[in-house]
This record gives structure tokens, C-alpha cells and sequence, in this order.
């Protein structure tokens, strides 16, 4: 581990290992992953049928996360939301119908094909209160102060620079504003050897 | 961390084996992986 606390471990090498296994989760959600995918999976995190309905089927399919943003509160009409790591989009469309047309949803990824079929998704659903932006969550392309909620699902234990993403995230909140996340908890220790093997981070 | 970076009320409000019987291996459970939903307020 670095004098910062991040793992010794190729940024870049990372995310394309990252962007090739959620590439295929976007192309082949049913291939069968180390996680669950799909409406099933939703469901079992709680998401309610009425949020559900609303968004178009490739982004259900590509479902990916490993909790449920919206189980902590709902989001209210007219908030902007940051949706970071969006994959397909399924967040970021039940947020926009959440917070209406007076509201906006930006959704970051960094895997192209999860971008195209989180833009497909909007269009299919007529939602025009979303835009889909690819990038990192390390760094946002929000403006300072810009959100009232920032949302998240299974993401940011894919990033080295975790303090770097929390303050990213503090950054484009604005004073007040919300962090609803789901993510994992590792409850073993987990060795730095293993910190640094690309494999365990994507499996 | 969350704390650390400016944040307070920080709770973990859920958390379930969410990779259980997933249709292949991982290592989520040589290291006791568990799905979790968290809250926090930036001040």
C-alpha cells in the first residue's frame, strides 16, 4: 500500500479490466456473473414494482448492484442527483421519475456500452430530465455544489482512491445535501498482497 | 472514510449476503462480503 493508503495497484490496468467485465454485463447481462444481475436481483434489493415499471428492460437486465439507494429515502420533486458508476441507467431513470421534470438526474459511468444503453433506456422511458456523461467517479464532471443527492450502487469499492471519490462526492454536494449509497462490506481483513491482484477486484 | 472526507450522520442502514448463489465463484466469501446501503450529510 502507498503512503496515501492506496492500494500498489495499476489505475488504468484496473478500470479496463473493470470496463471489459461490466462491458459484458451490459451485452450479456445473462451470462452469469460472480453477481446477480436483472429484475430478479432488483426485486430482492427491494425496489418497488412502481419504480420498476417505468424503466425500459435493458436497463433492468443489466442490473448489477449490490443494495437498493432508494431504500433510504426517496428522492423529492425537483432535487438534482449525481448517479455515480450509472451502468445501465436503472437508477438514474428511477431517480428522474422521482424528482420530475423540475428535477435533474446526471448519471457518470465510465463503460461505453453501459452509457449507450442508459441513453437508450431514457429515450425509451421519455425522460428528458436525465443526461448520461461518461466519467469517473474519482472525478466528477459536476460543478461544485451542484447536487442535492448524490446516489451509488456497487461502485466505489472499484475505486483504489477512496478518499478521493468521498471528497469528490462531498465537492458536488451542496451544503446539506444527501449521500444515499449501496456498496459492499468486507468483514475479513484483506491482505495487501491481495489488494494488489486485479483478479480479486473484478471477481 | 466517509467521515474523513467531511461527511457526518454516517449509517449503514442495510446489509445482506447479496452474492450468495450467484451463477459463478467469487471471492466475496473467502472475505465475509456483504451488500450494504449507507447514508450520510454533507454538513
Amino acid at each position: 500500500m502507498s503512503e496515501s493508503g492506496v492500494p500498489n495497484v495499476d489505475t488504468e490496468v484496473l478500470r479496463e479490466a473493470i470496463r471489459g467485465e461490466y462491458h459484458a454485463v451490459a451485452t450479456s447481462p445473462n451470462q452469469g456473473f460472480h453477481f446477480h444481475t436483472g429484475r430478479a436481483h432488483a426485486k430482492r434489493m427491494g425496489y418497488e414494482d412502481a419504480w420498476l415499471d417505468g424503466v425500459p428492460e435493458g436497463s433492468v437486465d443489466s442490473f448489477a448492484g449490490t443494495g437498493n439507494p432508494f431504500s433510504i429515502g426517496v428522492l423529492q420533486h425537483g432535487e438534482r442527483v449525481v448517479d455515480i458508476a450509472c451502468g445501465a441507467g436503472i437508477d438514474s431513470l428511477i431517480a428522474a421519475a422521482m424528482v420530475g421534470p423540475s428535477g435533474a438526474v446526471v448519471g457518470v459511468d465510465m463503460t461505453p456500452a453501459m452509457l449507450d444503453k442508459a441513453r437508450l433506456g431514457a429515450r425509451a422511458a421519455g425522460l428528458a430530465n436525465v443526461e448520461f456523461i461518461e466519467g469517473l467517479g474519482e472525478s466528477l464532471p459536476v460543478p461544485d455544489s451542484w447536487a442535492d443527492v448524490v446516489i451509488s450502487n456497487g461502485s466505489i469499492n472499484l475505486m483504489p482512491d477512496k478518499l478521493r471519490a468521498f471528497g469528490e462526492i462531498h465537492r458536488v454536494l451542496r451544503e446539506g445535501g444527501r449521500l444515499q449509497v449501496a456498496d459492499i462490506l468486507v468483514q475479513k481483513a484483506v491482505p495487501e498482497n491481495a489488494k494488489e491482484r486485479i483478479d480479486l477486484w473484478t471477481g | 472514510m466517509v467521515t474523513a472526507a467531511g461527511f457526518e450522520d454516517f449509517a449503514i442502514t442495510w446489509r445482506e449476503d447479496v452474492f450468495a448463489g450467484a451463477p459463478q465463484d467469487s471471492s466475496a466469501a473467502a472475505f465475509g462480503t456483504l451488500g450494504i446501503n449507507f447514508r450520510a450529510r454533507k454538513p
